[in-house]
């Protein structure tokens, strides 16, 4: 994969997070739990991407 | 804060607590119609089984149609689908490679496992399944939930309640299988602050008698324990009554199974008693699968009020999806209209759920295990039983059962009052189910403990048939 694409991929889950927070913010109870599960995969694939972002550096 | 109803806290809930009739069967119309239109390109079994009724997907224009046309499916058809085409079968509907999870049936029924192939989509919706039931009994993010059902393994009952819990943002303790009862115990009363136990009816009834022998009154020991939820097996309304007593909470209930992918249906938070002691109803999720409670000789609908078989379609599952398939499970219905509820679910009444092929022939009667534990657990002195039928050696058909008493009866009650109790026993039973048995005092230790399904009974009849 190009370090372009891993660039892309690295802004759509910073994307998605944005949007993932937005949807924790919903009053549904049953459905804020299953955002905040959406939220922390996203938040993990971020995370154990950093090593790409160490390497560019 | 204020403990929300679960309508009051998701106006997703509120949205499907309101669907008319009309509006519910419209959108499993709508659901029911992407199902089929996929699995007539995916999936060769359900393709084949369309072509055999000359009914593509596109004709079917109603719930009416798909009910009289389309084919049933049944175990025998599926596992005869898995020899054929290893491991999924025709069935499996997705790609293999988008495989992400296997779930296999119990096997209790000696005919074989039926394998199910499940979706990364399908994990969540799986764990919604779960989830759904015990948010409507009062499972909240954050709450700490204690899961006795053994996890992991093969089975949808192992892996859904992990992911239910997970999803929904519970602190989940997964115990079942791990630690013994007292150890269990121990757990939980070092946890305290305990909302919820998820537990099959039997276990939940032998982690009360082992808290009650220990000295501890649930309600007591866990003050903030909000819901019960059991699955599984039936039992009498007296011991659901005492169990709700003694933890200080409702006991909810709910009926799933692997062809559900999680569960199909839940008390909700109406409790399995109602106000005025009669047996609760379980509602059905209708939306996510679509149920028909049948004649299983004539295959017709059955009127509400009847036992009938639950024919079940998923309208929310891809990987290994059932469409029409006899669960063999059998159950009373109760149509919407007869709930009580405002709701247009339909239901169908709890602690009673049976299987049509659990069901004993005996001496002419016909006898469910069920039918049987409503009896004995209905006399509160009884711990626990085992039975078995079997063929003397002149050949006549006899029924035993090996009944344990509570450590508090077999202590304190007199040979008088045990006479009666036992006699008392036997008429319930055979009240019940028309035959008499002979009863036999046994210790607690000599019969089997079960971590999920009991297994009371064993048919030896055919063992005593040799010449």
């Amino acid at each position: 994969m190009s370090e372009q694409s891993e660039r892309d991929d690295d802004a759509i889950l910073a994307n998605m997070l944005l949007e993932a927070e937005s949807l924790c913010r919903s009053k549904d109870a049953l459905l804020c739990g299953q955002y905040r599960h959406l939220q922390d995969r996203i938040r993990a694939l971020i995370e154990l991407r950093e090593c790409f972002q160490a390497k560019a550096e | 804060m204020t403990f929300q109803t679960p309508f009051e806290a998701s106006p997703l809930l509120a949205q499907v607590a309101g669907l008319s009739r009309t509006e519910l069967e419209k959108l499993q119309l709508t659901k029911l119609r992407r199902q089929l239109e996929r699995l007539y390109t995916q999936s060769p079994y359900y393709r084949a089984r369309m072509v055999t009724a000359g009914l593509k997907p596109d004709a079917v224009t109603s719930l009416d149609i798909f009910k009289a046309r389309f084919p049933t499916s049944n175990k025998a058809d599926f596992l005869a689908d898995q020899l054929e085409h290893p491991p999924f079968g025709a069935r499996l509907g997705i790609a293999r490679d988008q495989v992400a999870l296997v779930n296999m049936t119990g096997g209790t029924s000696g005919q074989g496992q039926e394998i199910y192939g499940r979706s990364q989509r399908d994990i969540h919706m799986q764990g919604y399944l779960h989830a759904l039931p015990w948010f409507l009994a009062g499972l909240r993010p954050g709450d700490m939930a204690i899961n006795c059902v053994p996890a992991g393994g093969m089975t949808t009952g192992g892996w859904g309640p992990g992911e239910g819990l997970r999803i929904i943002g519970a602190t989940a303790f997964h115990v079942g299988g791990t630690l013994s009862t007292d150890a269990k115990i121990d757990l939980m009363r070092k946890l305290g602050d305990v909302n919820f136990v998820y537990a099959s009816t039997n276990y939940l009834h032998t982690l009360t008698d082992a808290l009650l022998r220990r000295g501890l009154e649930p309600r007591e020991a866990f003050p903030n324990i909000r819901a019960l939820f059991i699955a599984a097996e039936g039992y009498p309304i007296e011991w659901a009554e005492k169990i709700e007593a003694h933890w200080g909470c409702g006991l909810q209930e709910g009926y799933g199974s692997t062809q559900c992918a999680g569960f199909g249906g839940s008390t909700c938070d109406s409790g399995v008693v109602t106000k005025d002691g009669k047996r609760g109803l379980i509602h059905l999720f209708e939306w996510e699968t679509m149920f028909e409670i049948v004649d299983p000789e004539t295959g017709d609908p059955t009127q509400s009020g009847e036992v009938g078989e639950m024919v079940i379609t998923n309208l929310s599952i891809e990987g290994s999806p059932v469409v029409r398939f006899r669960t063999g499970d059998a159950a009373r219905y109760v149509s919407h209209k007869d709930s009580g509820s405002a709701w247009s679910w339909n239901a169908i009444e709890c602690g009673t759920i049976g299987r049509f092929d659990d069901m004993m022939k005996i001496r002419g009667n016909n006898v469910w295990p069920s039918a049987i534990d409503a009896a004995v657990f209905g006399h509160a002195e009884v711990a626990d039983y085992a039975g078995r039928v079997f063929t003397t050696e002149d050949g006549k058909t006899e029924i035993e059962v090996r009944l344990a008493l509570s450590d508090n009866a077999a202590m304190t009650l007199s040979p008088e009052q045990r006479q009666n109790l036992f006699q008392s026993v036997r008429s319930a039973i055979k009240e019940r189910n028309n035959i008499w048995v002979k009863l036999i005092e046994v210790e607690r230790r000599a019969l089997p403990e079960f971590a999920y399904k009991a297994r009371r009974w064993t048919d030896e009849r055919q063992s005593g048939y040799r010449l």
